[in-house]
């Protein structure tokens, strides 16, 4: 029987105060740790997501919601710009490389989104099965659509308009599942990707921009018309390519084709272009000639990031504040449940001396039930909080196209065990000096 | 072995103690007889380090205990004095058995389970080994603070009013055992009390 093993006995023969003081602690570790766990998440979520989007050019509005939207996947778009734009930097060779987003649409609450490959590479997705898209209608969807609504390749689905509720189903075509996407913890895994083309071909009819347009309700703009002149030669001449390219695909009883060829340039509309590799010059050209245009905006999503990781700051402090808050309680009760637990035990304290242990020993005995209380207050954290994050983690992936999970562990939570002893020592500190100091005689005469 | 000269002890200015002489070899058994409030109590912690003369010595194995201090007296009174108290007191989140070994680890011996369950045996208490101490009716409790006392086997047994606590019956079973196993262990023993009971049964008596 040694002072550790005693200091363990002392404790388990007090359950219900020592529970209460390792859960006060557990609690307000676990709060912390969350807010670590989150943070840590989010922000490698949010690096990895947007570190390869240099520029983002889409309708005018926030910049914030533009960057929110077209890179995150996380808010409605602010509007839609003509595809004429697109085409016309297309032509620029000092840009290497750009991507059309074009949104609106979902599919059980899973968001459409028109786009090329390009957008999968960007988000480094590798297929599971099947192949990339590349007629429209041809649909990738992320692991987490193929695992959620059930979907493989092969499947077709109904589209609608809208992005939380479906306003109406475009059921004059059907998606076709043609590749499943492997989950990398991008937004991919959230999401249906298929050709621009598909959302032109599903709102041909639909009465163009008003109806096209979501969210803020922001006018879909048309570039300027000298502007288009060129471009819309250029995507003439681009479909009349495809027309002969896919012609001998199509055996289908609508002839897509045609029916592409046949959507006004001025209904050809995206949301918004993201520019990967994007810099110097070019994206100082590019900057200049978005933002010259009446209704579009050019955006630089890192320091937007920046601006919104600003505004989280104050209820990270509030997080912080609580978690610091509810720990000096645990302390205030680790302390309480010691100093009460040896005013029953002071006889005790001054048999152990007449049994021969030192006053170092009896010190020791009092520090250790602190020990081993913040220490079982840290294991208690450990499952509270990790569990706690796995089911924050669920709704927030409602809110967010992200994934939180709890089963990731940080080296920096073993800093908290570090403050869980430090804590579990200061408030045994004064119930151990009361009992180095204990009179032997005096206790053993009453 | 166990010796006192000219031992005094002052509560304060108006309580002042002053106990006789005394000498006791190894393996005696004495009585120390007195009323309450005339210093059983104090001489008993003189005698076991837990309280420091004013004047005077101590000396127990030969050595003055008076002059210890620290850690050294806490470690050789665990190891050499056993003290079996009017009350017993044990710590209570332990069982029988922890309790006991706790006491030969504390004396910075090894612990040894054989030698506790033959003190249980001998003092008739061994089906209590793993029993917590609140399940023990108080004679129970002072046969295993008699055991506590002895096992480490220490030079000196100090017990103080051991039996007032019990009857007759009790009484005489409680002193019996302690003698037998002082005896056994080749201690001294020494008993404070105003038992008159135990009067008879000693032929050393030391009055206070």
């Amino acid at each position: 029987m040694n002072i550790l093993r005693l200091s363990w006995k002392n404790i388990m023969s007090k359950p219900l105060p020592s529970l209460l003081s390792m859960l006060l602690l557990a609690v307000g570790l676990s709060t912390a740790i969350i807010l670590k766990l989150t943070e840590h998440q989010l922000t490698e979520n949010i690096n990895n997501t947007g570190k390869d989007v240099k520029l983002v050019v889409g309708a005018k509005g926030s910049r914030l919601q533009l960057v929110l939207s077209s890179v995150f996947q996380i808010d409605n778009p602010t509007g839609n710009i003509n595809y004429g734009f697109y085409s016309l930097l297309k032509r620029n060779r000092m840009i290497k490389e750009m991507i059309p987003v074009s949104m609106g649409d979902s599919y059980k609450r899973k968001r459409i989104v028109g786009t090329n490959q390009d957008y999968i590479r960007l988000f480094s997705g590798k297929l599971k099965e099947g192949v990339l898209f590349e007629k429209p209608l041809e649909a990738n969807i992320g692991s987490v659509v193929a695992s959620e609504l059930g979907l493989k390749v092969g499947d077709e689905f109904v589209g609608g308009h809208g992005m939380e509720e479906v306003l109406h189903s475009h059921d004059e075509y059907k998606y076709k599942v043609v590749g499943v996407l492997q989950r990398n913890g991008s937004v991919l895994d959230n999401l249906i990707l298929t050709p621009v083309q598909t959302v032109w071909i599903m709102h041909a009819g639909h009465g163009g921009d008003s109806e096209y347009t979501l969210g803020a309700g922001d006018k879909s703009m048309h570039a300027p018309e000298e502007v288009l002149e060129d471009s819309l030669s250029q995507i003439a001449k681009e479909h009349k390519h495809e027309h002969h390219h896919h012609n001998h695909h199509d055996h289908g009883e609508v002839n897509l084709d045609s029916l592409l060829a046949n959507i006004d340039p001025k209904d050809r509309e995206i949301t918004s272009i993201l520019f990967p590799n994007l810099s110097g010059n070019a994206k100082i050209g590019v900057l200049n000639n978005a933002n010259n245009q009446p209704n579009m905006m050019a955006v630089d999503p890192a320091p937007e990031i920046m601006l919104l990781k600003n505004k989280l700051t104050p209820f990270v402090s509030i997080i912080i504040a609580i978690s610091w808050f509810i720990s000096i309680i645990a302390m205030f009760s680790v302390f309480i449940g010691l100093l009460n637990s040896l005013r029953g035990r002071k006889y005790e304290i001054a048999l152990m001396r007449v049994l021969g242990a030192s006053k170092a020993k009896v010190l020791v005995s009092i520090l250790f039930e602190g020990v081993i209380l913040s220490v079982l207050g840290f294991l208690l954290c450990l499952v509270l909080s990790h569990s706690g994050m796995e089911l924050i983690g669920s709704w927030m992936q409602n809110e967010y196209q992200y994934e939180f999970t709890g089963w990731i562990f940080l080296s920096s939570e073993f800093t908290y065990l570090l403050v869980a002893i430090a804590i579990g020592l200061v408030s045994a500190l004064i119930p151990a000096y009361k009992a180095y100091n204990t009179d032997i005689s005096e206790t053993l005469s009453k | 072995m166990v010796k006192i000269n000219g031992l005094t002890y002052h509560y304060s200015s108006e309580v002042q103690l002053k106990f006789p002489d005394f000498s006791l070899s190894k393996g005696e058994q004495a009585l120390i007889l007195g009323q309450s409030g005339c210093g059983k109590t104090t001489l008993l912690h003189l005698l076991s380090g837990l309280l420091k003369p004013n004047s005077g010595a101590v000396d127990v194995e030969n050595e003055n205990i008076s002059k210890m201090s620290g850690a050294r007296l806490d470690n050789f009174r665990g190891a050499n004095i056993g003290i079996v108290f009017q009350t017993p007191h044990f710590i209570e989140a332990l069982t029988v058995k922890e309790n006991l070994t706790l006491t030969q680890t504390l004396a910075g011996k090894s612990k040894n389970v054989d030698k506790v369950k033959t003190l249980l045996a001998d003092l008739g208490v061994e089906s209590k080994l793993n029993s917590k101490l609140n399940a023990l009716s108080v004679g129970e409790k002072q046969r295993i603070s008699i055991a506590r006392a002895l096992v480490n086997s220490p030079a000196l047994i100090l017990a103080d009013e051991p039996t007032s606590a019990l009857d007759d019956k009790n009484c005489d079973a409680v002193l019996k055992l302690v003698r037998e196993q002082a005896k056994k262990h080749n201690s001294t023993l020494l008993i404070v009390t105003h038992d008159n009971r135990l009067k008879d049964q000693f032929d050393k008596r030391i009055e206070l």
